[in-house]
């Protein structure tokens, strides 16, 4: 008698430590797959640049320094690895694309340039997705990270050593408004 | 966007199932009275009356059931292969046109807020060609999806409330709700449309000929009853089935939305205009406005929230979209409305209004291969000439000296400042077009009018439309209007009503069609914008001279008072 208690409760341990354990893997996956999205928006807006400063010099002679920021910002969000130094390097690029188009107010004749204003479009679309995909990615990292504190899901963590994921921050104030796009 | 798989997957398993059900029922209703019918029929013609009973009895039932399983089960496999394309057709959705700035826009948001759900599906965006204010999703199994919104949408609303609009539909498309709908309005709603349209057509022909000719009569009327039968009783089934589809899933999506774009002020905005305006009763046929993110026809029961009411909507009260959303931002709807108007009121400011006199520009002669001055042409003149290189001789129209430090009155045309951009297309932006000027006969020039592509002549400033994109012209607010032109528009007008008459048929056109060489017909614009253009009949290609474009979009747009 009692050993088929003690039977049936070790058989719904099992059943239940499956479930957590699909569970975190699909979380997991659905992390992975979410940060390859943001990644592949990311890589867009660096391959966007070069044409973006390849046009744009030809107008700015005397706005040296900006586009060589710019440059310098996009090599290190290139070389950066690991999420929490990419975070902070596009974050770098982000702003120094900002004061890029601030410069530009200033120059009208770049403003009308046909290169320059579909550039200028792509570059925003592909600035909402990176956000887009950056608000997917922190949903599931919340949601991976309420799983991870929860009990008894919390013991399996630890047993398989999961780690809580890091939330795709932006840590400017100035960044964190929604830009108005106007058409 | 965390939603959960198999929950999505057993609520479309389920509704399926749901959809199933309903179609048997149909069936076995329809075998039972054709049945019934029959055995009636023979009971008392062929056999007289002798033998057995007029009723189906059990045996006739389980063949009924039979037949009914079989044919429901053939209808649902005909409506779920390809049932999206089907719908679209019923719809008249097109695809977006790649050479159109706003159905580019438009492409890109949907673009986006697929970003924001995984990038999970195809989503193809479509156009319904009308100036409704309407936005539709439709998805099917595999994940392929489409979200269309209707030209009015993409003219009327701004960037931030087109793209909550279509995080509303992909939101439709995320939930499973599209593929649900999709599937209801191919089961039943293409046929009932059909027959909708069909006994309206027959309603106002019939009468024509019932009051013309005695004869044939009884068999329209016969028809017009069958016509009616079969339409009450799918009606009847298809009400069926939208009493299935909860009219909260629009709250669901909504929610939803808010939570890929976390955008609610711009979709409660959004909302609010696409109520404000026509919706597209009369031109969506209401088989279909459960697709829809506003029902097209305005109903008293979308706005009521009794317990009939929930059942039988599809859509819930507008108001408590908009309060529920504002709501999420902490603010209420009379501050959206209030920024709406006060939004439309800044667009009215911003638009593009034209220079009453145009500025003098530059004039240049130029010498061309004969040796002949000719001109004097402005620089977007030269620009089209084909004849001018950097080696060309120019020389200022009015005397002035074109290298002031020299002193030279006359140059090359690589020696001309000025006339660099000609030479630069990457500056100069302007694009030779293939046409040619039917009245100049010179080249003339893609521009750009209204997100439009339009072809216009440099020298005597007419343009050449494709009349299929006029709808679009005509909805969108960019271009303001000058005082010359509002005086030179109601003055057309009022010279084409004193005409109307004498000239209501169109005449031959002193030119041809710079499109397809066809002879154009020179006539109104339309019976009721007096305006006279010359139309080619074969490839809807119409040629506007000076001015006239812009006076057509100034009537069109002071004749409507009720937008």
């Amino acid at each position: 008698m009692v050993g088929i208690i003690i039977l049936v409760i070790l058989g719904a341990i099992v059943v239940a430590f499956i479930g957590i354990f699909n569970r975190f893997a699909h979380l997991r996956n659905e992390v992975k797959n979410a940060w390859a999205g943001i990644e592949v928006q990311l890589r867009r807006r660096h391959d966007l640049i070069p044409n973006l400063v390849e046009t744009a010099k030809g107008y700015l002679k005397h706005e040296q320094t900006t586009l060589e920021n710019v440059i310098k910002a996009r090599q290190q969000a290139i070389d950066v690895s690991g999420i929490k130094d990419k975070m902070q390097a596009e974050n770098m690029l982000t702003q120094s694309l900002r004061s890029l188009f601030a410069v530009a107010e200033n120059y009208p004749n770049l403003k009308a340039d046909k290169t320059m204003m579909s550039l200028q479009d792509e570059l925003t679309s592909t600035e909402n997705k990176v956000s887009f995909s950056r608000n997917n990615y922190n949903d599931w990292v919340t949601k991976l990270n309420r799983y991870i504190d929860s009990f008894p899901p919390n013991i399996v963590a630890n047993f398989f050593h999961y780690e809580k994921a890091d939330l795709f921050e932006i840590e400017d104030a100035a960044v964190r408004e929604v830009p108005k796009v106007q058409f | 966007m965390p939603l959960t798989y198999t929950e999505i997957e057993q609520n479309k398993n389920t509704q399926i199932l749901i959809f199933f059900l309903v179609v048997v029922l149909f069936y076995f209703f329809t075998a039972l009275v054709v049945g019934s019918l029959v055995k009636g029929f023979f009971h008392l013609y062929v056999m007289e009356g002798r033998a057995g009973s007029p009723l189906l009895g059990l045996s006739g039932l389980i063949v009924s059931l039979v037949i009914a399983l079989v044919a429901a089960a053939i209808h649902i496999g005909h409506s779920m292969s390809n049932a999206m394309a089907k719908v679209r057709i019923n719809l008249g959705a097109d695809d977006i046109d790649p050479e159109d700035n706003y159905h580019r826009l438009f492409a890109t948001i949907v673009d986006e807020v697929n970003v924001a759900t995984g990038g999970r599906y195809k989503i193809t965006p479509v156009i319904i060609p009308s100036v409704a204010l309407n936005a539709f999703s439709m998805a099917d199994r595999k994940g392929n999806a489409l979200v269309g919104a209707t030209e009015g949408l993409l003219a009327k609303l701004n960037r931030q409330q087109l793209q909550a609009v279509v995080a509303h539909e992909v939101a439709h498309v995320a939930t499973g709700d599209s593929f649900q709908t999709t599937i209801g309005c191919s089961l039943f709603g293409i046929f009932a449309a059909t027959a909708h349209a069909a006994l309206h057509g027959a309603r106002a022909g019939g009468r024509v000929r019932w009051t013309r000719r005695g004869k044939g009569a009884g068999a329209i009327v016969v028809f017009l009853f069958l016509l009616f039968l079969v339409l009450s009783v799918t009606q009847f089934f298809y009400g069926l089935i939208r009493f299935s589809l909860s009219r909260d899933r629009e709250l669901r999506a909504d929610a939803v939305a808010v939570r890929l774009t976390r955008d609610p002020i711009s979709l409660s905005e959004a909302l609010y205009k696409i109520s404000r305006g026509w919706r597209g009763f009369g031109q969506i046929d209401k088989n279909f406005s459960t697709l829809f993110i506003l029902n097209p026809a305005k109903e008293a029961r979308d706005e009521r929230e009794g317990f009939m009411d929930n059942l039988f909507s599809t859509h819930p009260p507008i108001r408590k979209r908009m309060k529920i959303l504002a709501e999420m931002a902490h603010t209420d709807v009379a501050h959206i409305v209030h920024d709406v108007i006060s939004e439309a009121r800044r667009e009215e400011l911003a638009r593009e209004i034209p220079p009453e006199t145009e500025a003098d520009q530059p004039k240049w002669m130029l010498r061309d291969d004969g040796q002949n001055w000719k001109g004097p042409f402005t620089i977007s003149q030269a620009m089209v000439l084909g004849w001018l290189t950097p080696a060309t001789w120019v020389k200022r129209f009015g005397g002035q000296a074109i290298d002031e430090t020299l002193g030279q009155a006359l140059g090359q045309a690589r020696d001309e400042p000025l006339l660099a951009p000609v030479f630069d297309s990457k500056l100069g932006g302007a694009n030779i077009s293939k046409f040619t000027c039917p009245t100049c006969n010179q080249k003339l020039v893609d521009e750009d009018y209204e997100g439009v592509p339009i072809h216009r002549c440099m020298f005597c400033h007419g343009t050449l439309v494709d009349r299929r994109k006029m709808t679009r012209i005509s909805l969108r607010t960019e271009k303001g209007f000058n005082k010359r032109l509002a005086r030179l528009a109601d003055l057309t007008q009022k010279n084409g009503e004193a005409r109307r008459n004498d000239r209501a048929k169109p005449e031959p056109s002193p030119f041809n069609c710079p499109n397809c060489d066809q002879e154009m017909r020179r006539g109104f614009y339309t019976y009721q914008y007096l305006v006279e253009v010359d139309k080619c009949m074969r490839c809807a290609m119409v040629w506007f001279d000076k001015d006239e474009l812009e006076i057509i979009q100034y009537l069109i747009e002071h004749s409507d008072s009720t937008t």
